[in-house]
């Protein structure tokens, strides 16, 4: 998984393969003797998985050092940006660099490597859009190495878009490019020296993202697109997936999904970010499915036609169902269809809305009951007071009726009143 | 025809003058035992000198010449044994004489030589005497060029060898194909290609001769071996055809295939590549090694196309196209190879339209009992009428009824194409049950053509289930589908055949009636009563992820709350909303724009414009409008809530 990997890339490999606890005890302290034998060989050490390397390959802690007081050149300079991830420092050497026409592209190549390096995908997606608008005939004019750079920067733009979990885009992009510049072909089947990230990735990017983005009734259309047979030539997995999925033979497909693609993604840096969200789903793709042409069917059947363990297509579906808020019930064994009203959601909201409006009134009715008690003791509290004026007073009484009152303003304030009988 | 007539004593004598007497006794030991016997008695003739004075080389000369033309008229007469007595009479006396002459006289008599074996061979058959005639005629030329062929111009040696080995060693071309595929050990195929093996063997010490000569001889041996072990063993012998294909390959390489001499070598290697493959075909139904033979076709085509001459050649079109139409129906059946990737009624169209040339050519080639009755023509017969009436049945622009071809009229009477138009009439009639008795009558086509029989009987459950059942029941049990759609008793037709043949009719677009299933009481409902709301949750919903975070009042929030799956981006992937759509162009571009409109689409109405042909829309369409209703509940929840404060 690492003998196309050299230096820089190969070291950072090696820390994701670490990290994630890739391999015996014994091929991880081979791996990591690896690294540190390169930082020592390129005299600069100062990179944030030093302490893993060291850590894995059983030597005492020792501190990352330089050994050389000062880069012997540019080039240097920057390989030690890029191994001690001062990314942003790196990305402003390329940028002040005196732009040499016959290097543009290879320069934003580099870019862009270090846009993901450091995990910037927006801009590394945004260096990719504006290239590609850019140069749109010009490119075939182009200096071979130039020409390779600048379709490659395309691939990292997609793979930006995987990483992202963006697989509809990956692909859109991905067969957009290709429709336009068939030459993207050539590059993906070359045999390459230490990339970046490699063309097998590239390819199960692409791959992982039309099986998880295109509906499964338009498999049958995308597999005889025009051009499409060249980009079968060349990733042959792809089309085996989409036959096997036409053909609805879900069991060899979950075979290849979890016992061949799987494998790969999780050696890899680059696929295993869209990998995760991508490989479960896939299943929930097919369990809907089942769901769309079912009335009732049991998660053991669909277990066992899809290879799938019971437990996980019982999680997943019930994981389905509740998000996306299915017209389904499981129970037993048994997944069912539960039909429910265009309204039900709506018809929720109105219970809740009454229960709002219950509250409402009710207090609105303490409020007048406290209101009407407060009346009440004034009133009694001015008859007491006011026992003497009463008398000599008594035409004016017809005015000061409290009770007239109170039934006054409730009827008036409170239109509400009837929803509550 | 023995060996030991008046002329044997020549031959003989010539023989014994032969220095190269490893040689010889090589061959006698491989080949022949009478060679063998008289050598040590006549070895002391060897030395004998001979004067050869002015006069009498012209008398000499005379003499050859009366053999010459007494050899060929007994060529003429057929009389095999003597002429070749004659001409090697004259090779015996030349080499007596002075290096000038000798040659001249050898080369003549020796091309004779060759010659009548040939034509004896091809009148009459191979016989043990001919095949040891053969061989030692071999020897002689063998030993003749190794000694002699630097002093012969090359041009005219070159002419020469590559007539009489042409002649000798014919090419096989399609006719073979008009033998039985199933009969093992096919004796004079064998016998003649063993001796074409062996007297190819015996030029192996030859090298100063044209590179042409070589070349082909290489590829005679190659195609005799390939043959040899065909026959043997019943199996394509892989690493000799891999030797043939690397010729193949170089002459292609190096753009040599205009060159006559290397374009003879290139099309018999490819021929017999072709060749031995539609054999196999033909016993097996299958082709193993698929990616080479299309690439073979390929190959053949291309020369074919660039040549006006080879596209006249009816055997190589026969070959040609009916190498296409079996690969046409072999393409569909590979699902590990990354092929050209075709639709299944093109495909058939494809083979199709190959059948018919190779019927036409056919009827060029000249037709006689023997080549009406093998496998080999009705299997073209059968191909192009089935794949006619799969088309005529499943695809509305075929309406051409095969049985009115010309090239099937002519035979109309024949028992193997009465019992192909019964076939047809079950297939039109739908009746799965006769149709099977029908194919089971012709149970040879039935076995090499399988695939295709297959994809009849598929095409024939296909449109009954369809067009027979699916519009008239609305609710049927799959067992009872099962039953209506079962070939014969004895093949059954299994649950997740039947359930694999719906679900496929959704993904190739083709489910014209809408249907859900019931698995555990296993009914298929059919109709459009029964599309139902599959989620209360409108596509909007998903818009914007907020809503669900923020929405704590869900009952079983805790249990589920690492789900990340509310975003639309989730909803789009899984399909929640697709509409079935078919794009109204083959291109990438119009491919994923649809979709995309489609995924953005969030208030899930189809537009019209938007949607090249909608079927089976799971959804009922109201379903749009329950997010309004949530909405105005949402708007009084908030008033009130506000109210409240």
């Amino acid at each position: 998984m690492l003998n196309n990997f050299q230096g820089l890339n190969r070291i950072e490999r090696i820390n994701y393969l670490l990290a994630l606890n890739h391999g015996t005890s014994e091929v991880r302290k081979q791996w990591a003797i690896q690294a540190i034998q390169y930082l020592q060989s390129v005299g600069f050490t100062s990179s944030p998985h030093w302490n893993r390397f060291v850590h894995n390959s059983g030597l005492p802690p020792t501190k990352c050092f330089q050994l050389k007081r000062h880069p012997a050149d540019e080039e240097e300079t920057f390989l030690q940006k890029v191994i001690s991830h001062k990314f942003t420092e790196a990305l402003f050497m390329l940028e002040s660099k005196e732009m040499d026409k016959v290097e543009h592209y290879q320069n934003a190549e580099k870019a862009i490597q270090l846009l993901i390096r450091s995990k910037d995908y927006k801009n590394a997606e945004d260096l990719e859009y504006r290239i590609r608008g850019r140069h749109p005939d010009l490119h075939k004019e182009l200096p071979e190495g130039e020409l390779s750079a600048y379709r490659r920067i395309h691939l990292l733009g997609c793979a930006c878009l995987f990483i992202e979990e963006k697989y509809f885009d990956c692909c859109h992009t991905f067969f957009n490019y290709l429709n336009r510049d068939l030459g993207v072909i050539e590059v993906l089947s070359e045999n390459q020296y230490d990339p970046f990230i490699s063309n097998e990735e590239i390819l199960l990017m692409v791959t992982i993202s039309v099986l998880v983005s295109i509906p499964l009734d338009n498999y049958d259309n995308f597999i005889y697109l025009e051009n499409m047979s060249y980009f079968f030539d060349i990733c042959p997995l792809l089309l085996k997936c989409l036959k096997l999925l036409i053909k609805t033979k879900f069991q060899s497909f979950f075979q290849i999904w979890h016992t061949v693609i799987n494998p790969k993604c999780q050696e890899s840096p680059f696929l295993h970010y869209g990998w995760s969200e991508a490989k479960s789903m896939m299943r929930s793709k097919i369990y809907f499915f089942y769901l769309r042409i079912s009335k009732r069917l049991e998660v053991s059947y669909l277990s066992n036609i899809l290879g799938i363990e019971e437990a996980l297509v019982r999680e997943e579906i019930a994981k389905l169902i509740y998000s996306a808020k299915l017209n389904f019930c499981i129970k037993d064994d048994i997944v069912f269809y539960k039909s429910s009203h265009v309204l039900a959601d709506a018809a929720e909201g109105i219970k809740r809305n009454k229960l709002l409006i219950d509250n409402l009134v009710t207090s609105e009715r303490s409020n007048n009951k406290t209101l009407r008690e407060e009346l009440e003791n004034i009133k009694s509290r001015l008859a007491d007071s006011t026992l003497l004026a009463n008398s000599l007073l008594t035409h004016s009484n017809e005015h000061m009726d409290f009770d007239e009152i109170t039934n006054f303003s409730d009827d008036e304030s409170l239109s509400l009143e009837y929803e509550n009988d | 025809m023995s060996m030991h007539g008046d002329e044997g004593t020549n031959y003989e004598d010539f023989m014994m003058s032969d220095e190269e007497d490893v040689e010889m006794s090589d061959m006698g030991f491989e080949s022949d035992d009478d060679e063998s016997m008289p050598k040590p008695e006549e070895k002391k003739n060897e030395s004998k000198p001979i004067a050869t004075p002015e006069d009498r080389q012209q008398e000499v000369n005379n003499e050859l010449e009366r053999l010459y033309q007494h050899g060929n008229s007994h060529l003429d007469n057929q009389n095999f044994e003597a002429a070749r007595g004659a001409f090697m009479e004259i090779y015996s006396i030349a080499s007596k004489l002075d290096d000038n002459a000798f040659l001249i006289w050898a080369l003549r008599s020796l091309n004779e030589l060759m010659l009548s074996c040939s034509v004896e061979l091809r009148y009459n058959g191979i016989s043990p005497a001919l095949r040891s005639n053969i061989l030692s005629s071999c020897t002689l030329i063998s030993d003749f060029l190794i000694k002699k062929s630097t002093q012969i111009d090359e041009t005219l040696l070159l002419k020469m060898l590559w007539e009489s080995m042409t002649e000798l060693f014919p090419s096989i071309n399609v006719e073979i194909l008009f033998e039985s595929p199933k009969e093992k050990n096919n004796r004079p195929l064998i016998d003649r290609m063993q001796l074409q093996l062996d007297a190819i063997a015996l030029f192996k010490n030859v090298i100063m001769i044209p590179k042409e000569i070589k070349s082909l001889l290489q590829t005679k041996n190659l195609v005799a071996k390939l043959w040899f072990n065909y026959f043997t063993t019943m199996k394509v012998d892989l690493s000799t055809s891999n030797f043939l294909e690397n010729g193949v390959y170089n002459a292609f390489e190096l753009d040599a295939t205009k060159n006559a001499h290397i374009s003879y070598t290139v099309l018999e290697s490819l021929s017999t590549l072709l060749e031995v493959n539609c054999m196999e075909f033909l016993r097996t139904g299958e082709i193993e090694e698929h990616t080479q033979f299309q690439k073979h076709v390929n190959q053949l085509y291309s020369l074919t196309s660039a040549s006006i001459f080879l596209s006249q050649k009816s055997d190589l079109m026969v070959l040609l196209n009916f190498s296409k139409a079996i690969l046409c129906l072999l393409n569909g059946d590979r699902q590990n190879d990354n092929i050209v990737v075709t639709k299944f009624f093109t495909r058939i169209r494809e083979s199709k339209d190959c059948f018919l040339k190779a019927l036409k050519s056919f009827e060029e080639m000249g037709n006689n009992e023997k080549k009406f009755a093998s496998l080999f023509h009705q299997i073209i017969i059968a191909g192009f009428i089935i794949t006619s009436i799969i088309l005529l049945k499943g695809h509305d622009n075929d309406k051409i009824d095969p049985f009115d071809f010309e090239q099937v009229r002519i035979l109309a009477c024949s028992p193997t194409v009465q019992k192909l138009h019964s076939i047809a009439e079950d297939f039109a009639s739908l009746n799965l049950r006769k149709l099977y008795t029908s194919v089971q009558r012709v149970p040879e086509i039935a076995h090499t053509l399988h695939i295709l029989i297959s994809n009849l009987y598929r095409v024939a459950q296909w449109i009954i289930l369809w067009e027979r059942i699916a519009p008239v029941y609305s609710c049927i049990s799959i067992s009872d589908v099962r039953e209506k759609l079962r070939i014969a008793d004895s093949i059954d037709m299994t649950r997740d055949d039947l359930l694999t043949i719906l679900m496929m009719s959704i993904m190739k677009g083709k489910a014209i009636v809408f249907f859900k299933l019931d698995l555990i009481n296993d009914l298929i409902y059919f109709g459009e009563d029964y599309k139902v709301q599959l989620t209360t949750h409108p596509k909007e919903n998903f818009r914007s992820q907020e809503v669900d975070t923020q929405n704590k009042d869900g009952p079983c929030e805790d249990e589920y709350s690492s789900a990340k799956l509310s975003d639309l981006e989730y909803a789009n992937n899984v399909g929640m909303y697709v509409v079935p759509q078919k794009p109204k162009q083959n291109t990438i571009d119009s491919f994923f724009d649809g979709l995309k409109k489609a995924r953005e689409n969030v208030d899930n109405v189809p537009r019209d414009e938007d949607v090249g042909m909608v079927f089976n829309e799971f959804q009922p369409s109201n379903v749009a409008f329950s997010n309004k209703y949530n909405d105005l509940v949402e708007l009084v929840a908030s008033r009130l809530r506000s109210s409240a404060t």
